[in-house]
């Protein structure tokens, strides 16, 4: 066994190595294949420092390693294959970069280094810190993870794309050597990855129970699977995407259809079709899971289960971009006929006719909200009369919402990558000195019980628990002053950063409650949380009130309890700055 | 049966379908001076109370409380539900699929039957006496697992198991109580113990056969039986809590 280097921040998850630790046995098998696949890489091609920095350590391994790093603390923003296609990099207004030229075309990866270790600030105009990963990434390994990234920028260019090699050395890390779903990564995500070796694939075009067929293999391939950890590989090209899929076809135990699936084309929806899907929603009895208005709040939500016995939660509806099976009519028409394999969402294709699969297609459809990215400014409302307490007063919905993106807590350990809830509503009121701020999010429960946090930290990963944590729900949102000019200080920076309040809210709490010196007061209704919280527009450390034209930021962090979500575990938005109206 | 329009081809499956029952060796034929086995299955041991599972939702249909069907012992100790089968006959009467189709009913959120028999290749009428949706929800190895939804206005559904399976599990995903087991036969000697445990099986061929008894709780228990001609071999088994 060669030596290889394995470092984590997470016990038990993949150990760190030193020759002769024990490992689990799929990491080495795992490891194992993955050093084999890749040893097309040579060093010849890798700039100078790679090779110098690591000439101990053969480059596959070092790969390998790099690849599983890349998947644990970048993927979310930066994609699997650093294509700059995360699931959450569609929020930002400054995209992401394709990591792999910008990484292959460096002479010296010195910079993209310093970048990972210690993050980076903002540029002016743009709203994104990069956190910094030097707590959990050695020096080595962030060399490791930017000569990966050059790898993949020249695997651009090769010819390559055999199915096999791409898979041990792209989809091994999660579904295993053999995909059983069993590889190294695969105890630290929610959901699994998918057992790939038995029959129930859920994206299919085929009927309730058969196999798939290799077209809805590419699909996902290209499409990626919401917010899951199964990214977009589209970034492979369309030739290795195919390679890919006919193999994933081939483990399969009943043979997938290697005929392509004719896309049946949807009717038009107008308004009277939606109507009619309004109606099979609740005839149908949708709602029983996914809730009245669709946010996946239904009365059976919370006991359902997959035929693994974990957890399985219904979707919201309203956010299309976390639907695993496609938005369009005709994806969301063929999910409700043929139902998802293995998981509680059963086929419908026996008991409603077609048009009638089309019309609830289409409502389904209409209930998808476009997802925000982060807004440039918040729009404050000076109020002439006292701002109401109640959220549901209706005062509130005479002020313009903006809906701001929160993604994952990806700045201090813990970092949580699978964040519950990844939009949320904001109006901001302003009377006499006095500013507040209403909120609202989707949550499919309501939390109020509270179990052992030292406990829940053990078991985070289970993936029995997700809707079933007895922890309370939370809000946070936090107020800075910042300059007139100029870029926003990082995200992280908040502890030494000029930080003029913190105002939090808990589901445990009796409300209205007193918060951090003022008030917060929450309602519940059908999947959805509203919380107004308002606090005095005196700066607490100069004592003086904050003058109109004075330009603050606020960021919001949220916790859904019961998917085990406490502490640095949680949703966190960008900075949004606003100005307090003159006149 | 009519399928959503959406689904493109179905011939790739029949084609692995009709590979599959290919492998099966049983041979029907008439039996002549058959003898028969019967007997009663029993718990060992006292008696358990049946387990009571609260009902959380739909309870003007469901009622407030239900009873788990799944280990149910009779005033004498006797077992219902036990699946009794002889497991080494190639030989015999023959298997015929029932000329109407058995019945699974949902009624008050509760599957009735709560084991089902019936010889592979059976087409079954899935009824939904509830007005409320239920979901059949299949956990099937050698046959395709399927989840089929059945609102309220879907009166009959109807699913044909080709092959032959020990221990289908259903489900209903909307009612975590609701479950019930499937047996899809391989050849006509299986029989399943009544609500006094006892079971009967006839025209049994004369001769030595390895007989089982399956308890979705207790699990498998086997035994030796011999069958004279026109005869009746009678057992007692004790079944208990592994
Ligand atoms: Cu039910």
């Amino acid at each position: 066994m060669q030596l290889v280097h394995g470092a984590s921040h997470r016990k038990g998850v993949v150990p760190r190595v030193v020759l002769g630790t024990r490992f689990p046995d799929g990491f080495r098998t795992a490891v194992l294949a993955l050093a084999l696949a890749t040893t097309t890489t040579t060093t010849a091609c890798a700039p100078s420092w790679v090779a110098t920095a690591f000439e101990r350590v053969r480059p596959a391994s070092r790969q390998a390693e790099a690849w599983l790093l890349f998947q644990r603390h970048c993927r979310s923003c930066h994609g699997n294959l650093g294509a700059g296609d995360g699931p959450y990099a569609a929020t930002f207004r400054t995209p992401a970069p394709d990591l792999r030229p910008l990484a292959a075309a460096a002479a010296d990866g010195q910079t993209l280094v310093e970048h990972i270790l210690r993050g980076s600030p903002p540029e002016d105009g743009a709203e994104n810190a990069m956190p910094a990963f030097g707590d959990v990434l050695s020096d080595r390994q962030a060399r490791a993870i930017v000569a990966l990234l050059a790898h993949l920028g020249r695997e651009l260019q090769a010819e390559d794309s055999d199915g096999a090699r791409l898979f041990r050395a792209r989809c091994a890390s999660c579904h295993g050597p053999s995909g059983e779903g069993d590889g190294p990564l695969a105890a630290e995500l929610i959901p699994r990855p998918r057992d790939l070796t038995r029959s129930w694939y859920r994206f299919r075009s085929s009927p309730s129970g058969e196999g798939p067929h290799i077209a809805d293999l590419s699909a996902s391939l290209e499409r990626g699977l919401g917010v899951t950890a199964m990214g977009r590989f589209g970034a492979l090209g369309h030739d290795r995407i195919e390679q890919l899929a006919a193999f994933v076809g081939a483990l399969t135990t009943l043979d997938p259809d290697p005929e392509q699936a004719t896309g049946a084309v949807p009717p038009a929806g107008g308004e009277e079709e939606i109507a009619r899907g309004r109606v099979l929603y609740d005839e149908a009895r949708c709602w029983q899971c996914h809730g009245v208005d669709g946010r996946g709040d239904g009365p059976s939500g919370r006991e359902l289960r997959d035929d693994g016995g974990r957890a399985s939660l219904p979707a919201n509806l309203r956010r299309p971009w976390r639907l695993k099976g496609g938005v369009d009519v005709a994806s969301l028409a063929r999910t409700i006929g043929n139902g998802l394999n293995g998981t509680p969402m059963p086929s419908y294709g026996e008991v409603l006719e077609t048009d009638d699969l089309w019309a609830l297609a289409h409502y389904v459809r209409s209930l998808g909200e476009a997802r925000p990215v982060v807004p440039i400014v918040l729009p404050v409302r000076r109020s002439t009369r006292r701002l109401p307490r109640d959220p549901n007063d209706r005062y509130w919905t005479t002020l313009d919402p903006t809906s701001i993106p929160l993604g994952p807590q990806s700045f201090v350990a813990p970092r949580w990558h699978r964040p519950a809830i990844d939009v949320a509503e904001v109006r901001v009121g302003w009377f006499a000195d006095e500013l507040a701020f209403h909120l609202a999010w989707d949550d499919p429960f309501e939390d109020r019980a509270s179990e052992d946090v030292a406990l829940v930290a053990q078991s985070v990963d289970d993936p029995r628990r997700p809707g079933r944590w007895r922890l309370p729900d939370q809000a946070s949102l936090r107020l800075i002053r910042v300059p007139e000019e100029g870029p926003l200080p990082p995200l992280e920076g908040h502890e030494d950063g000029p930080l003029q309040a913190r105002l939090r809210w808990s589901s445990e709490a009796q409300q209205p409650s007193e918060v951090d010196g003022c008030c917060a007061s929450a309602s519940f209704d059908n999947g959805r949380w509203q919380l107004v919280l308002a606090r005095s527009r005196v700066a607490p450390e100069t004592r003086q009130l904050l003058r109109p034209g004075a330009r603050l930021a606020l960021s919001l962090q949220l916790w859904e309890g019961s998917q085990g979500e406490h502490g640095p575990r949680h949703a966190i938005s960008s900075w949004i700055p606003f100005t307090l109206p003159e006149g | 049966m009519r399928t959503s329009t959406l689904t493109v081809t179905l011939t790739a499956l029949a084609a692995f379908l009709a590979l599959g029952t290919g492998a099966h060796a049983y041979d029907g034929g008439p039996v002549a001076d058959g003898g028969t086995i019967s007997g009663t299955v029993v718990f060992d041991g006292a008696a358990p109370a049946p387990e009571k599972i609260a009902v959380t939702k739909d309870k003007p249909v469901c009622g407030e409380e239900k009873v788990s069907p799944a280990l149910a012992v009779g005033a004498d100790g006797g077992i219902a539900n036990v699946v009794v089968r002889l497991t080494n006959i190639s030989k015999g009467k023959p298997l015929e699929v029932p000329a109407s189709n058995p019945v699974f009913d949902q009624k008050g959120c509760e599957y009735t039957p709560h084991v089902l028999l019936f010889p592979a290749g059976t087409t079954i009428d899935i009824l939904n006496s509830d007005g409320i949706l239920h979901n059949v929800h299949t956990t099937s190895e050698a046959n395709t697992s399927f989840n089929q939804a059945q609102p309220k206005f879907k009166k009959k559904l109807q699913k044909t198991i080709e092959k032959p399976e020990m221990g289908i599990k259903v489900v209903c995903d909307a009612h975590g109580w609701m479950s019930a087991w499937w047996i899809s036969q391989d050849h006509p000697y299986y029989a399943l113990t009544d609500a006094k445990g006892a079971f009967s099986m006839g025209d049994v061929p004369a001769g030595d056969y390895d007989i089982e008894f399956w308890h979705e709780t207790l699990g498998k228990h086997m035994d030796k039986v011999s069958v004279t001609a026109g005869g009746t071999a009678t057992l007692t088994v004790k079944m208990a809590k592994k």
